[in-house]
């Protein structure tokens, strides 16, 4: 069931991490897929733009 | 690389409980090896994609 917008403010006021948190408190594993698909996404897109470059080169050269 | 799973043992994993289950790296551990990776594309693609750009002018 959805949380009410209140309810979703008021579980969000934590504090602000210190350093020392890190390894015992993580970001969200939803968080991290997101983050890791539109990586993946932005490095399928310059890998193609690569591989075009390199098959237009191939190209002109052999001619 | 191996493909390998890395399975929790009582020699590598000292805290091991088998009563909670099959042991996976934190999300912190994901985000640190994120970081490493994302770096060294970033800069690998960057640096084809200068040299390709360089080779076509």
């Amino acid at each position: 069931e959805h949380m009410s917008q209140s309810t979703c403010q008021y579980e969000k006021s934590w504090p602000i991490c210190a350093d020392d948190d890190w390894g015992t408190k993580c970001p969200s594993g939803c968080r991290m897929q997101g983050l890791i698909d539109e990586t993946d996404q932005d490095y399928s897109h310059r890998i193609d733009t690569i591989k075009k470059l390199l098959a237009e080169n191939q190209n002109n050269y052999k001619k | 690389s191996t493909s390998m799973a890395y399975i929790a043992t009582r020699e590598n994993c000292c805290i091991l409980d088998e009563r909670f289950g099959s042991y996976c790296p934190t999300t912190c551990g994901i985000a640190d090896f994120f970081n490493k990776y994302h770096l060294t594309m970033d800069n690998e693609l960057q640096e084809m994609d200068r040299i390709l750009r360089q080779i076509t002018n």
